[in-house]
């Protein structure tokens, strides 16, 4: 029996699904299940997965349900929680506590019929980064570049149809790569070259390494069905790679409002810091989407300040991020840009004024925004000041230890 | 895996914190670890001090144990004599003990049926999320402290004052971690109780808690104040006149709230449903037993079984329990119970609503007058609490009376 416990996620249980496809090769009956549920059969296994460490009371939760439900049977708990701190995740109550990846179901194509609804194949062309960011899990979860692909039409889930005479699941019509730094695999052209010929939407999920866009890269990206393309500038330091990145994307014909550009803050940047980046990335045309750092051990979600921030102005950007901003991002709307430019610092910039009574500037009225994988989210002006959001998009955070 | 992390070619330890990035020194920020498990090898106090933060070095094994009236700190506290009923009284005493020893009640009403388990975190978790917790949580920090003061028993466990217990642990914590400049980083850490002496009898905890939250101020939710009624009357084998008397409440509203909950713990039987969902049917039954027609209704078991299908099930007919409060003009009208059963209960009361319109003003004040006369009937207390409403009820008297015989007398003419 595979568990995922109730945390909140937009993607199906990756890891999970590869053991669904290990043990259904052994000739075992797998079952997947979300939360405490009742199982149709009695199990003789349980696995439980886990994702961020401020999530870990679901899991937690999950691992008692099942040992108190089946005593005797062992339940394992693995995932990124479980691995980044398996003294806590032990104290569930689990028999066992995986860290790392399964080596033994690393290899298997998730088994997606476990997921029928779900319609993306998602998958590692590569793991591990060659980079040592000290926010990220990535270094210290999977550590150098590895298993390296050179190919990954074979990941594609093909689907089922009636003719098969089996049941009609869905072919995949897209393509997530979770691959935590895919120009760092040196086989990232062959890879580029076979999305391009697959034509199927692609996502780039944990963004590019900016340091890494050449022309050629660029020119590849615009030719692979993308709705959007990620890239970080997380430090000043980078700042020059990351203006390069977006001038040559828009050159090889990326539309600016597809380019986003996640921004760390609350880690060892400061305000004016991040202000900064802020403002150039909305002169330099790209989206910046903003992502509060959590420490890799926290437990508890937006509690952590750095010493160079305080909550009151983290609580100044969340309030920016509602208001000004859109689903939480900053697209380089030409009043948007003007505010930043015009403004002297960080509260300048962030601080809202009090619009009551006063209608909204031009720049926030009804405007769509593509940023999240085809989602069309949609702002819509209240009189009175201020923006009402109808449907917001959180970006994808899932892999990292950030955000809000 | 750490060893790996953050120091490919490198051998010595880092110069900052791996967590935050600050420098380390000799204060605030000196180095920890190193950490052979966990994702930083080293961190600085600043964030190792983080409450929400973990380290494996901070596992407290706190060592708990039943303190009794020998020790020497319980043995000095003053006493403080908490009334139970009339004359009737429990001499707590009056001990300051770390937040962090108090235990939070499981069994406490407000969250015994939400709770998925009873697990401290998962306790605490829901009573922050309780409602009015916030509220409760602001006042303590703008006032400093606690201005009542919680109720625990020998083993540290709390019987009345959970959210308050909850509230400190949250600001101790912050005040540790210096997010709130006006305290010092102690502040919070320990709280005055009053303590129950160990042979408290049970029931006299229950009485307790009932007076402080089903008479008292701070009322709880319906549901929890039948249990705890139901319990007292179950459990203790207390008569529900004592039950009532115990707690200066009607016996009416006691009988109602007895057999309501009675009532759902029927459903529950017969309804089971493994999340717990069918303890909410309670509101249900409340309403239903507050009704004089409905409790005559469901006298007869076959409506009672009726009932509890009208609002069982994915969508069951009833689905909220005000509507409950229609029921009654529901089942006079045959057409609109019938809708009620296949369409439910929009219909039925769409039925019923057309019929009721074309009733004239004096007939529904007629009506209205009936029924505040019913409410006089089952609890005549009220007019001897007021003799206007007796002067009033003479008059009334008398023109129903002539009233009648010149119906009487027209009708023979």
């Amino acid at each position: 029996m595979l568990v995922e416990p109730e945390f909140y996620t937009r993607y199906p249980p990756l890891g999970l699904l590869k053991i669904a496809a290990l043990h259904r090769y052994r000739g075992d009956s797998v079952e997947l299940v979300r939360g405490q549920s009742h199982p149709l059969r009695r199990p003789d296994r349980v696995y439980v997965t886990s994702l961020f460490t401020y999530a870990w009371k679901p899991v937690h939760r999950a691992v008692r349900y099942y040992k108190r439900l089946f005593p005797d049977i062992p339940v394992s708990l693995g995932g990124i929680y479980a691995s980044l701190l398996p003294d806590h995740a032990a104290a569930s109550g689990a028999d066992y506590v995986h860290r790392g990846l399964m080596d033994e179901a690393e290899g298997f194509m998730p088994d997606y019929d476990l997921v029928p609804e779900w319609d993306g194949s998602i998958m590692f062309a590569s793991r591990g980064c060659i980079r040592r960011c000290g926010f990220c899990s990535v270094p210290k979860l999977e550590g150098r570049p590895s298993a390296l692909k050179y190919s990954i039409k074979h990941l594609i889930y093909p689907g089922h149809t009636k003719a098969n005479g089996c049941c009609n699941k869905r072919h995949h019509t897209r393509v997530i790569l979770w691959d935590n730094n895919i120009l760092g695999n040196s086989n990232w052209r062959a890879i580029f070259d076979e999305l391009e010929e697959l034509g199927l939407i692609t996502d780039f999920n944990q963004g590019l390494d900016a340091r890494l866009v050449t022309q050629e890269v660029a020119e590849k990206i615009a030719k692979i069905r993308m709705e959007v393309v990620r890239v970080a500038y997380d430090y000043h330091g980078i700042g020059p790679a990351v203006k390069r990145a977006i001038e040559l994307l828009k050159e090889a014909g990326v539309s600016s409002r597809k380019i986003i550009s996640y921004t760390i803050f609350n880690y060892q940047d400061d305000p004016k810091d991040f202000f900064e980046r802020v403002r150039d990335l909305l002169n330099w045309g790209a989206v910046c989407y903003p992502m509060r750092f959590e420490p890799l051990t926290s437990l508890d979600k937006n509690r952590f300040v750095s010493p160079r921030w305080t909550r009151e102005e983290i609580e100044i950007v969340a309030k920016a991020r509602r208001v000004i901003g859109y689903a939480g991002a900053f697209p380089p709307y030409a009043g948007l840009v003007d505010k930043f430019n015009r403004a002297k610092d960080f509260r300048e910039a962030f601080e809202l004024r009090d619009r009551s009574g006063t209608k909204p500037p031009n720049f926030l009225k009804e405007q769509d925004l593509d940023i999240n994988g085809g989602t069309k989210a949609r702002a819509q002006t209240r009189l009175g000041g201020g923006l009402d959001w109808r449907e917001t998009t959180v970006l994808d955070q899932e892999k990292f230890q950030l955000g809000e | 895996m750490a060893s790996d992390a953050w120091q490919i070619g490198s051998e010595r330890p880092p110069t900052v914190c791996l967590c935050c990035g600050s420098r380390f020194d000799d204060g605030n920020h000196r180095m920890r670890g190193p950490y052979d498990t966990g994702p930083y090898r080293y961190v600085c106090e600043w964030c190792w001090k983080k409450s929400y933060m973990f380290f494996p070095d901070k596992v407290q094994h706190v060592e708990r144990h039943a303190i009794t009236e020998q020790d020497g700190m319980v043995a000095l506290a003053p006493i403080v004599d908490l009334e139970i009923t009339k004359g009737r009284k429990i001499p707590a005493r009056l001990v300051v003990v770390p937040v962090r020893d108090v235990r939070l009640s499981p069994t406490n009403p407000r969250i015994r049926h939400k709770l998925p388990s009873n697990d401290e975190t998962e306790v605490e978790d829901w009573l922050w999320r309780e409602e009015g917790t916030k509220s409760l949580y602001n006042e303590i920090k703008y006032s400093g402290g606690l201005s009542e003061k919680p109720i625990i028993d020998s083993n540290l466990t709390v019987v009345e004052g959970n959210r308050r217990i909850v509230c400190l642990r949250r600001l101790g914590d912050q005040a540790s971690n210096g997010e709130l400049p006006d305290y010092s980083e102690n502040a919070f850490q320990t709280v005055q109780c009053l303590m129950l002496p160990q042979d408290t009898d049970p029931k006299d905890v229950d009485l307790l808690v009932a007076r402080y939250h089903v008479s008292g101020k701070k009322e709880w939710a319906p549901l929890s104040q039948a249990e705890q009624i139901f319990d007292m009357v179950n459990k203790h084998n207390m008569s529900r006149k004592d039950v009532a008397s115990a707690l200066s409440l009607s016996p009416q509203r006691i009988e109602i709230m007895f057999e309501a909950f009675k009532a759902t713990l029927d459903y529950g039987n017969r309804f089971h449903d493994n999340e717990g969902k069918w303890i909410h049917k309670f509101s249900y039954f409340y309403e239903l037993f507050r009704r004089p027609q409905l409790r005559t209704w469901v006298q007869d078991g076959k409506n009672m079984v009726q009932f509890m299908e009208l609002i069982s099930g994915e969508k069951p007919r009833l689905s909220v329990g005000s509507q409950v409060r229609d029921l009654g003009n529901i089942i006079e009208d045959k057409k609109a119970f019938d809708y009620l059963l296949s369409d439910g209960f929009e219909r039925a009361n769409e039925v019923v609503r057309v019929k009721h319109a074309k009733f004239d003003r004096y007939t529904k004040t007629l009506q209205q007058a009936s029924e505040a006369l019913l409410e006089l009937t089952r609890d005549p207390t009220r007019l001897s609490k007021d003799p206007k409403k007796t002067r009033v009820l003479g008059t009334i008297k008398e023109r129903v009376d002539y009233l009648l015989s010149e119906k009487i007398a027209r009708a023979k003419r």
